[in-house]
């Protein structure tokens, strides 16, 4: 490593003072090593052999800075993720740093709880008086209150400014792949024409929940062959449980699902794998094989399927995903980015006739999303269905032809999928 | 449509193996100091293995058992963990009635070729067996039922375990809810790809373990890893020792409950040499 890092002036030496320039990473869950709030803030202060009064006003000074003093008494594992990513800010805010760095705060969170956070770090600056640095792919509403953008691309400062010179750069920080608040028109995600045919899925009346706990309550969503829909909606709405029954993960308490116009009742997931297939959030869960091929191969080999068409399958995604040159190499080597284009190609590996998608776009520059959705596209023209869960409402906005809103268990269709973005509005939060 | 689940998001936990956890309530065991109730559990341990008369161990297990409802614990607390026990427990005094034959006959069958004897002393060593493993196995739940994690990890800190090894503690109980979610997650992604991890038998179950090792590993090192990150941008190893806000109160009661812990052994042995 060469080069020298600066904090007011001075350079700032590793491991002198620790917390002296706070770091936040971008899931709550991997932050948090401690079982209750209070442990958690009070974890750096204790370690540094502060007197428990000290521990203590520190403890409420940085629990105030994010709104979350209310939060005190309970433990980490009940909080909701934008409560969770609060208690990380307050954490690190604990230390007195001469700085803070968030490392995409809000990248893992729906719109409410992004809202929660991105309210706080737009406070944060005129508390602390330290400077914040937020590294995002996404400016949106941050970008107003920043006083400076750095954008960066290959390694290198490609542009800097302030709020005020986005609009004269916005063509130029799209195509670095940064997302221009109220650029939608630079999002870059066409949409082909659909031409809906059969039902590839239909949900009925669905039933479903955990224990005792009831989390869809009479859903109905229905794909047709070559039309992509979004799934919408608040966390715990369902979305999710939503997907897993279809491919029988779960076990509806009531209700049908038909995946191409047979029932999937009592059949088990690896048989109805044949006709759905589903991108889990997490690009790491969904990697088994030693190489990129054998990862492409997993599905159909597992089905009994992998013959002359499904390796001709197989050799046209690499080439679309723009990973046949990475054919050879251990999945766990490539990027964020060539991860998700792995997870999505291996699962259309197997042809299925509904591909349905758990927020995709989670961690993904707009040059990803942009792959991702012409791959979507192009399936959709091949008859496939699509169905996408994402909280990204403005991507969605743009790629899909018809949407549908879930909150508390049950199904509304939304008449304007342009006017994705304004049904948030109805979920608690306001951005 | 039923309300079972082929793969749980647990990470596929068997439904009769009992899951020990902590179930808070008010009571005076909830309250009182994990480490008197440590030292009350190991002591109480240590006696079960000192009696060797039945009605003794019968005693034992029925003063444990008056235990559970001053801790206001019901048997719907642990209906998931009773198949376990009752299972093991006619297991065990199975094997000793059909293959301990020591005293009087108690019953005898004979077909053909094969002799079948059950005797008073067989059973009686069954009976004795059973209590011992019952007075261990609830002691043991009655301790993790009312006694907090937390509060145990922070009250051995308190009483000089380096903060180190305490807090090793804490990570476990912090990250093991979080890699069995995973567990269960990569075994939906499997099952998804067409992998039969949702039917039984040893070829499927190999199957799956053969594809959860490495999803599971990376997912594990780069949880470590940020939280190494986490900790250490905290100060955490820094200093030999460190201040704690947290104080696991110490009363009076604790003491007598630490006291039993020694004395009940003693007695025992004085017991054994006595009598």
């Amino acid at each position: 490593m060469e080069g020298k890092v600066l904090l007011d002036g001075s350079e700032l030496v590793h491991g002198r003072r620790p917390g002296e320039v706070a770091l936040v990473q971008q899931d709550p869950d991997s932050h948090l090593c401690t079982l209750t709030v209070q442990d958690e803030v009070a974890f750096g202060p204790e370690n540094l052999c502060l007197p428990p009064e000290e521990v203590r006003t520190r403890m409420g000074a940085a629990l105030g800075a994010v709104g979350a003093r209310h939060l005190l008494g309970r433990s980490t594992a009940e909080l909701s993720g934008g409560e969770r990513q609060r208690v990380a800010i307050a954490s690190m805010l604990a230390m007195e740093p001469r700085a803070l760095v968030l490392d995409e705060p809000t990248a893992n969170l729906d719109a409410p709880a992004r809202a929660e956070v991105l309210k706080v770090l737009r406070e944060l600056p005129g508390r602390l008086g330290s400077p914040v640095v937020v590294a995002e792919h996404r400016l949106d509403v941050l970008a107003g209150s920043a006083s400076e953008i750095v954008a960066l691309d290959g390694g290198a400062v490609t542009w800097r400014g302030g709020p005020k010179d986005l609009e004269g750069q916005a063509e130029g920080l799209s195509m670095a792949g940064v997302r221009v608040p109220g650029r939608r028109d630079m999002l870059g995600l066409d949409r082909t024409k659909a031409v809906p045919g059969d039902a590839v899925l239909r949900v009925t009346g669905l039933v479903a929940g955990y224990g005792e706990r009831e989390v869809l309550r009479g859903a109905d969503v229905e794909v047709r062959a070559g039309e992509l829909v979004a799934l919408v909606g608040p966390n715990g709405g369902g979305k999710t449980t939503l997907l897993r029954c279809v491919l029988g993960l779960v076990q509806p308490w009531d209700g049908r699902v038909e995946l191409a116009g047979q029932d999937a009742a009592g059949r088990p997931t690896s048989e109805l794998a044949r006709r759905a297939g589903l991108v889990f959030q997490s690009p790491d869960h969904q990697l088994f094989a030693p190489t990129v091929r054998e990862e492409l191969e997993f599905g159909p080999r597992n089905l009994g399927m992998l013959d002359m068409a499904a390796r001709g399958r197989i050799d046209a995604l690499a080439r679309e995903y723009r990973i046949d040159g990475l054919l050879d190499v251990h999945p766990f080597r490539l990027s964020h980015g060539q991860k998700r284009r792995v997870n999505v190609a291996s699962v259309q590996s197997s042809g299925p006739s509904i591909i349905m998608l758990d927020e995709p776009f989670i961690g993904q520059d707009i040059r990803n999303v942009r792959g991702i959705n012409a791959r979507l596209q192009a399936a959709k023209a091949t008859g496939a269905g699509v169905l996408v869960v994402s909280h990204d409402l403005e991507a969605l906005s743009a790629m899909a032809d018809r949407a549908v809103e879930l909150v508390d268990g049950k199904t509304v269709e939304v008449d304007d999928v342009a006017g994705l973005e304004d049904i948030a509005r109805g979920w608690g939060v306001e951005e | 449509m039923t309300a079972a689940s082929p793969l749980r998001r647990d990470g596929g936990r068997v439904g009769w193996i009992p899951r020990i956890q902590y179930i808070p309530r008010d009571s005076p065991l909830h309250r009182a100091n994990p480490i008197a109730k440590l030292g009350l559990l190991v002591g109480a341990t240590v006696t079960v293995f000192l009696l060797d008369r039945t009605w003794e161990l019968l005693l034992a297990l029925g003063v444990l058992l008056a235990l559970f409802p001053a801790a206001r614990l019901r048997w719907w607390d642990f209906r998931a963990g009773s198949r376990f026990f009752i299972t093991f427990s006619l297991m065990l005094m199975l094997l000793h009635a059909f293959f301990v034959h020591e005293g009087a006959v108690a019953w005898e069958a004979r077909a053909g070729p094969i002799h079948v004897l059950v005797t008073w002393g067989g059973l009686e060593l069954g009976l004795h067996m059973v209590a011992r493993f019952l007075v261990v196995v609830l002691g043991s739940f009655l301790f993790v039922a009312t006694t907090e994690p937390n509060a145990l990890a922070h009250a051995l800190m308190g009483a000089g375990v380096p903060y180190r090894a305490g807090f090793a503690l804490v990570l476990a109980l912090r990250l093991m809810p979080l890699l069995r979610s995973e567990a269960g997650a990569v075994r939906e992604a499997q099952a998804a790809r067409g992998l039969a991890v949702d039917r039984p038998g040893p070829a499927a179950a190999m199957r799956s373990v053969r594809s959860t090792f490495m999803p599971m590993l990376v997912a594990s090192l780069s949880r470590v890893d940020s939280l190494v990150i986490s900790m250490e941008g905290r100060a955490f190893g820094r200093h030999p020792t460190r201040t704690f806000l947290r104080e696991v109160p110490w009363r009076a009661g604790d003491a007598t409950i630490l006291l039993l812990g020694v004395v009940l052994p003693v007695l025992a042995l004085a017991a054994r040499w006595m009598f």
